[in-house]
């Protein structure tokens, strides 16, 4: 099923249908989405640079890694089934159903998980679109994945393999909320971009070795499942979460 | 040398009472059946490092079980010296559909130095009724530089994951100070609340002099209340608040037994 193009990165290959999925124009809905940042900012957590990079580090090393890890394991169940078919389509849904089930467990937050399957969904919708071959992948994913698991489907329709999986939800988890707190706070646009550099230098080490397998981590962060509440429970807000 | 102990306890509906039809202990660990349930009594000291508790309840159909600690438990470090290891707390709870349990353990408290884990399973069936509180307090009064308690709750329902969680607070965990994370809590308390009459409730907020908190809505019939503060009394108040403000969503014993677990002497 798969022909791409590979550049050698050092000796990782990404393929360069991966850049598209790290791209803040993708079009799939991201920019809505402040993931906490919004009430962050407006209870004053976050008012510089320098809270910024400390709350996308707290982001970063629990639901960032949880979706690192969702991502690994849902890019590795869907190399199993698409590069060796060795996994029957039916096989692939369960074990996708499973890991829903694992990751919705772990978001506390029905708004945090509200916002992770409506960010899914868009990118499920995109990936049916522009990697038609891989419409197996998205449907045996069902209706409302969640994003990791939208973003692994994704990598492995490119041809990439669990670890390029991971570091682009990882890239995700940090540059997203980053960029709502830019355009909320009018931040120094090359600041922030220095700051998610050092982050993802900083997640690289963290999903290096992000296991297809093996149970989702459960670390959790109190502080940002009550700003989820909290800022869904506002009247007027510009962010969707 | 560390030690361990462990509590067994199983309770059955006989006859349309509650009957706890084994109950075993050993070690540091002891308990005692009442009429208001089951009380964890430390026998030895509170946890040092190494030492290993576990404590396994099972509730048959019908049973309902209250199970609270006498005293509250405190993780300390033993004057052994050396590099202290983590005193591990294993709790494991079945909980058959048309059952209730109540787990009311008192506070943890992690003295300076120390680190304890407290590691919750958490099976229930189709129909169980839940309300488990976990509260920690970091540091003995007074005392500058707290140890550190990692509390993970790991919750099953009809077999299917409904929560599985980890705080981690003090010293000892890298995110504590993360003022996206835990902000430097000194406190934090949960009260989760399952059952089948649980009414869907939209999330709340709130945010009292001290310390926050909300209520996370879970998938399945469930209900996990969180607050993050200075001191544990603020964290109660601001649970309580929630309650109140969920009173239309709970049925009625669940608003009786979840204010009475944030309402009584710490």
């Amino acid at each position: 099923m798969h022909a791409h193009a590979s550049e050698g990165i050092g000796e990782e290959a990404i393929p360069l249908a991966l850049l598209l999925l790290a791209d803040g124009r993708l079009p799939a809905g991201g920019h809505a989405h402040s993931s906490g940042m919004e009430q962050a900012v407006d209870d004053g957590i976050v008012a510089d640079l320098e809270s910024l990079e400390e709350v996308l580090l707290g982001r970063l090393e629990t639901v960032g890694v949880l979706e690192a890890r969702a991502a690994a394991r849902a890019c590795w169940l869907a190399r199993r089934y698409d590069v060796t078919a060795r996994m029957e389509a039916e096989t692939l849904g369960t074990a996708l159903a499973d890991l829903d089930a694992a990751f919705t467990a772990r978001l506390a937050s029905s708004v945090a998980r509200q916002a992770s399957r409506a960010q899914g969904s868009a990118h499920a919708r995109l990936g049916r679109r522009a990697f038609p071959d891989a419409a197996p992948l998205f449907d045996a994913a069902g209706r409302t994945p969640h994003l990791a698991v939208a973003l692994g489907l994704l990598s492995a329709a490119t041809g990439a393999r669990p670890g390029a999986a991971a570091a682009l939800a990882a890239y995700h988890a940090v540059a997203g909320p980053a960029s709502a707190a830019l355009r909320l706070l009018g931040l120094d646009p090359v600041g922030v971009t220095a700051t998610i550099a050092r982050l993802v230098r900083h997640a690289a080490a963290l999903v290096a070795a992000a296991p297809g397998a093996g149970e989702l981590p459960l670390l959790t962060s109190p502080v940002l499942e009550i700003l989820h509440e909290r800022h869904h429970e506002r009247k007027e807000r510009l962010f969707a979460s | 040398m560390s030690s361990s102990g462990r509590v067994r306890a199983v309770a059955a509906c006989v006859g349309g009472r509650t009957v706890v039809t084994h109950l075993e202990s050993s070690g540091l660990s002891a308990a005692r059946a009442t009429p208001w349930g089951l009380h964890l009594v430390a026998a030895g000291a509170s946890p040092l490092d190494g030492d290993e508790l576990e404590l396994d309840v099972r509730l048959e159909a019908g049973a309902r079980l209250d199970v609270r600690g006498v005293g509250a438990p405190m993780a300390r470090r033993s004057s052994r010296g050396g590099d202290a290891l983590a005193s591990r707390m294993a709790v494991r709870a079945v909980v058959a559909g048309g059952a209730r349990l109540g787990y009311l353990p008192a506070p943890g408290i992690a003295a300076g130095g120390s680190t304890h884990r407290c590691e919750a399973v958490v099976e229930l069936g189709a129909g169980a009724e839940l309300v488990w509180r976990d509260e920690v307090v970091l540091g003995r009064f007074g005392e500058p530089t707290p140890g550190t308690w990692w509390s993970a709750r790991r919750v099953v329902h009809d077999g299917h994951p409904m929560l599985a969680s980890e705080v981690g607070l003090g010293p000892g965990a890298p995110l504590w100070r993360n003022r996206g994370v835990t902000a430097g809590a000194r406190a934090f308390a949960s009260l989760l609340l399952v059952g089948p009459a649980l009414a869907p409730a939209n999330g709340q907020s709130v945010s009292i002099d001290g310390a926050r908190a909300a209520a996370l809505t879970l998938e399945g019939p469930g209900i996990d209340l969180v607050a993050l503060g200075d001191v544990l009394a603020r964290c109660r108040v601001a649970l309580y608040e929630l309650l109140r403000g969920l009173a239309g969503s709970l049925p009625e014993w669940m608003l009786v037994a979840g204010c009475a677990a944030v309402r009584e002497a710490a």
